[in-house]
């Protein structure tokens, strides 16, 4: 009660200003003139009299300030004050606010946009309840003990009954054209299909209608719904309630929506999105002649993820998946079916889902790591950039301090003003900040995904935002105060007798000031020398040897799904029907291969399995029988599948043997070219050419006609393993991979040649569609995004150093205008001036430099693996960086020195 | 100007209530009044009293109206609340207290 009687004193008091104010003032006056009349009285003279009262009084103005310190508005009061000073002081000198502001901006955007960023890929749980109740199940392959994320829909379907595990599963998500009105113009969307309990298994509720429900599923093609995410509903929406009920057109089909996905929910794979949740059950539509992907073991294109049931352990769950697993193999070996092999050679690999699916965390996660390390660096940089300037603004105005202390203002007083200053400093740098974090989050994203493999939302996060406000707050209040507080202390007589007489300033101080520069300096060289060690290790990756000639070279992958291609579902196929299939199949390889080299522009074609840096080649163990002898390689051994001229075509080197050609057809003589790692492990010292051997447990005898010099398959960074090549006329495959060599830029050819298969096939759809180049870029993302973000934050620090360089040094030359002009009235020449400028920038610098190389030597420890071909002592990353070191401390050297040089004796004496 | 004499901290409240206590006085009125009470023993500065005035006025021990003084000038006069009243009771006996304890100590032999 008392407090709101307080409250309400205060504003009424506040209210009424100007009349207690002129109040106060009427009843001081009244209190005088009193005491005149009584000295009047007395008998001095009436100006001897006034004289004497103020002399008796004191002083007036401090008798009415604690006066108003009763009213309880002095807080009020000089808060406005100050911040009315703050502001002046501002306008007066706004090249300062400018460049503090402006630094701490980009130290608060960039670090909060880093952070946000691995924030939402490093993300610790997925956003549902009981997390820790989420499982991932993977396959494990026997032999190599890899284990890949993919898993077909049979053994999905298969293991779906198990107890007290609920599984649920998602396609791959994929880009698709949607139209949203009748004659709109097509958009690409990112389409994630996902089985009926999807939503239901994980806890997720939808913010708007219903998520996809358990009938869903049942009847293909028959439930064309869709769910939005809260993501695509905002930004292709603005979040409008009315989206329920309407359409899009995909392919053939119309879907319509039926819900949006909850605000924070945006795939079970953090650092991916899905625009829109379709049913798995619409596969079809989604992607036409899909659906066979039902029914094949082979085919792995789902992810599958469950939740264990309330009070089962995982080692629990794990077993009941495992003994569900053994199950269906039985039950597959009984039937004699040809998918039991599949089984046989893998078993599962239960693993906690807390965190969900680790796609993208797998590729990013040390990048990122370091990355915040850099951002840290970036704030560092920015707090002493901050604090150096402080300093030289608190140096630069010890006489307005001691002025004032002089006339009466309090330490805390002064102390508060500069708080308030600071803090002014402080709230512009925070809210700039915010606005670069805005825009520098997509941007981060755009130069960090490589062929939009990360898709994140880059939303800020408050309290990381309000880390690093309060970091850079930290260090102006603190390098704001520190010297109003010295001043405080400071003998006011004695600071006031040194007024006007700046000539030299502490040396305390100026050691911190040129201390902060070096940092500066030491930092940045850190910086530019970790991403001169990167650029050089993305040129190493990218003109490494390859084995085959990249240059434009167009990949499109198609998959020849149609019913020509495939076995009538649910028996065995007969030998028959195995020759019609291959027949058909390498029938078709050679159409397309004729039609896409007639289109113009292109040079040669040729079909593979894979192509370069796809991975999708099938493995053949590590054992293989020469001479009816085993022979082991001690990797396992891939299978390429090309057509004929596939060396020439793709300018591989052929050291030995012929190419492939139009005599390898199905039924000739089986032939195989090696590539020279395999030569050397299936015959050691021996010539390979002109010998045969068989798969261990074949019957067919395959003799090698060629030896290929090994081609780089799945990046720079992996040893190429084993190959056999085997011609696609005898060993066709149902995936296809057009090679296409163009004469020109190869991305211009792709619709061309879209256009030439279609002509050849209309069942044929083209999936993955990259040039070489871009696929190379694809096996090192990590890199690419390390260096890149490294090279743009060391740019940054460049340019935050030369700021706070020119800054400091441009003070320190201001200050001593003085001195110089006496110097050189006592007749020291402009050079010598100069030189002694430089020579203080040049100490600075070198202090910078070796502590900058020192700091490089460890930091480079934490890059280490992610260099290519270079060496963390590499000398050219070492001249690099002291090269630009040095040029930032002439260029910013030169300013403050041009200033020196040009002071004009007569005008400095006279300075102030 | 007197000679230094500082008043005991809360003392000067104390004299400012009891001055109060027969009526309404201005500033100068209050400080004069204390002056030849005490046989110009203690002399109170404007720099304290005004201060000190606006305090007990905040405090809501004694209120303010501005009247005419005695020479017919515009002046404000303060006079004594129900609490300052009760304040001034027992900052009395407070004082009385006190000074009784002091004498005691100073009187022994």
């Amino acid at each position: 009660m008392r407090f709101l009687l307080e409250l309400r004193q205060r504003i009424r008091s506040l209210l009424r200003r100007g009349e207690a104010e002129s109040a106060l003032d009427e009843e001081l006056q009244f209190h005088f003139d009193h005491l005149v009349e009584e000295k009047v009285a007395e008998g001095l003279a009436p100006g001897e009299a006034k004289r004497a009262a103020r002399v008796e009084l004191g002083f007036p103005a401090q008798i009415a300030e604690e006066c108003r310190d009763s009213w309880g508005l002095r807080a009020v009061d000089e808060f406005s004050r100050d911040l009315r000073l703050a502001l002046r002081g501002m306008a007066a000198n706004p090249g300062f606010a400018v460049i503090v502001a402006t630094t701490l901006a980009l130290g608060i955007g960039v670090n909060t946009a880093i952070f946000s960023l691995a924030d939402a890929v490093l993300l610790e749980a997925l956003p549902v309840p009981s997390p820790d109740e989420l499982l991932v199940v993977k396959r494990q392959d026997k032999a190599t003990g890899r284990r890949p994320g993919n898993f077909s829909y049979p053994l999905y379907n298969g293991l779906r009954e198990t107890e007290n595990v609920r599984l649920f599963a998602a396609g791959y998500p994929g880009e698709s054209e949607v139209t949203f009105e009748a004659g709109g113009s097509p958009e690409r969307i990112r389409i994630q299909s996902v089985t009926d309990e999807f939503f239901s298994i994980l806890g997720v509720q939808p913010q708007l209608g219903r998520l996809l429900g358990v009938d869903e599923e049942v009847v293909p093609g028959a439930y064309p719904y869709a769910v939005l995410s809260d993501r695509f509903w905002r930004r292709r929406f603005a979040a409008a309630p009315n989206v329920l009920g309407r359409s899009f057109q995909l392919n053939d089909s119309v879907f319509t929506i039926i819900g949006v996905g909850p605000h924070g929910f945006e795939s079970i794979a953090p650092g991916t999105t899905a625009d829109v949740w379709l049913p798995i059950a619409m596969q079809e539509q989604i992607a036409p002649g899909s659906s066979r992907m039902f029914e094949q073991y082979g085919a792995n294109w789902i992810t599958v993820m469950g939740r264990r049931a309330n009070g089962v352990s995982h080692e629990e769950a794990t077993a009941a998946l495992d003994l569900a697993y053994a199950r269906l193999e039985a039950s597959l070996i009984e039937q004699g079916s040809p998918d039991a092999r599949r089984l046989t050679s893998q078993t599962l690999s239960v693993e906690p889902g807390r965190s969900g699916l680790d796609v993208v965390r797998r590729q990013y996660a040390t990048p990122l790591r370091i990355l915040m390390g850099v951002a840290l660096l970036v704030l560092l940089l920015a707090c002493a950039n901050v604090a150096g300037l402080m300093l030289a603004r608190a140096a630069q105005r010890t006489d307005e301090t001691v002025v004032r202390a002089a006339l009466g203002a309090s330490r805390g007083r002064l102390v508060r003003q500069w708080l308030t200053e600071s803090l002014l400093l402080a709230a512009i740098g925070g809210v700039a900040g915010v606005l670069v974090a805005l825009i520098a989050g997509p941007a981060l994203v755009a130069v960090a995904s490589i062929d939009a493999s990360l898709v994140v939302d880059t939303g800020l996060d408050w309290r990381l935002l309000a880390i690093a406000v309060a970091a850079s707050a930290c260090t102006a209040i603190v390098f704001g105060i520190g010297p109003a507080l010295a001043a405080g202390r400071a003998d006011a007589r004695g600071a006031l007798n040194g007024v006007g007489r700046r000539s030299t300033e502490s040396k305390q101080r100026t050691r911190i000031r040129s201390g902060l520069a070096a940092t500066q300096v030491a930092v940045s060289v850190v910086l530019v020398f970790s991403a001169g060690l990167l650029l050089q290790s993305i040129g190493n990756l990218r003109n490494a040897e390859r084995g085959f000639s990249s240059s434009n070279l167009l990949s499109l992958r198609t998959e020849a799904l149609g019913a020509d291609y495939a076995f009538a579902h649910g028996t065995q196929p007969t030998e028959a029907e195995r020759r019609a299939r291959q027949e058909r199949l390498s029938h078709l390889t050679d159409r397309l291969v004729r039609r896409v080299e007639a289109t113009p522009g292109v040079r040669r074609a040729v079909v593979a399995q894979c192509g370069f840096y796809a991975g999708c080649e099938a493995t053949a163990g590590n054992q293989i029988i020469v001479d009816g002898e085993i022979r082991e390689t001690d990797r396992q051994i891939r299978l390429g599948k090309a057509t004929a001229g596939f060396v020439d075509a793709l300018g591989m080197r052929l050291p030995a043997g012929r190419d492939f050609n139009e005599t390898d057809r199905p039924g000739t003589r089986r032939v195989v070219i090696l590539n020279a790692t395999a030569a050397g492990m299936f015959f050691p010292g021996e010539r390979a050419v002109g010998r045969t051997f068989l798969w261990k447990g074949g019957k067919t005898a395959m003799e090698v006609v060629g030896v290929v010099a090994d081609a780089d398959h799945d990046g720079p960074r992996t040893e190429t393993p084993p190959f056999v090549y085997s011609p696609f006329a005898q060993q066709p495959s149902p995936v296809l991979t057009l090679m296409v060599r163009t004469d020109g830029p190869p991305g211009a050819l792709t619709q061309a040649v879209r256009s030439a298969i279609a002509e050849v096939d209309q069942s044929l759809n083209v999936r993955a569609v990259t040039t070489i180049s871009a696929g190379l870029d694809s096996t090192i993302r990590k890199e690419l995004m390390l260096g890149r973000l490294t090279t743009a934050f060391g740019a940054l620090a460049l340019l935050l150093t030369a700021v706070g360089l020119v800054g400091v040094l441009g003070y320190s030359v201001a200050r001593r205008t003085k001195e110089f002009g006496v110097r050189m009235a006592l007749g020291a020449r402009r050079g010598q001036i100069v030189a002694g400028v430089v020579r203080q920038t040049t100490a600075l610098i070198a202090a910078g430099l070796v502590v900058g190389l020192l700091g490089a030597w460890v930091a480079v420890r934490s890059i280490e693996s992610l260099l290519f071909g270079v060496e963390p002592t590499d000398s050219r990353a070492i001249v690099a960086a002291s090269a630009v070191a040095i040029l930032l401390g002439v260029l910013s050297a030169a300013f403050p020195a041009r200033r020196a040089a040009s002071v004009d004796p007569a005008v400095a004496l006279r300075w102030e | 100007m007197g000679e230094s004499n500082d008043l005991l901290q809360g003392t000067l409240d104390l004299l400012i209530l009891r001055t109060l206590q027969r009526g309404a006085r201005h500033g100068w009125d209050i400080a004069q009044r204390i002056r030849d009470v005490s046989d110009e023993a203690l002399l109170v500065q404007q720099g304290s009293l005004y201060p000190a005035l606006h305090r007990l006025e905040h405090q809501g021990w004694i209120e303010s109206t501005w009247g005419a003084s005695e020479n017919k000038r515009r002046a404000k006069f303060y006079s004594l609340t129900g609490p300052g009243r009760k304040r001034l009771r027992a900052e009395t006996a407070k004082w009385e207290r006190l000074s009784a304890g002091v004498n005691l100590v100073l009187s022994e032999g």
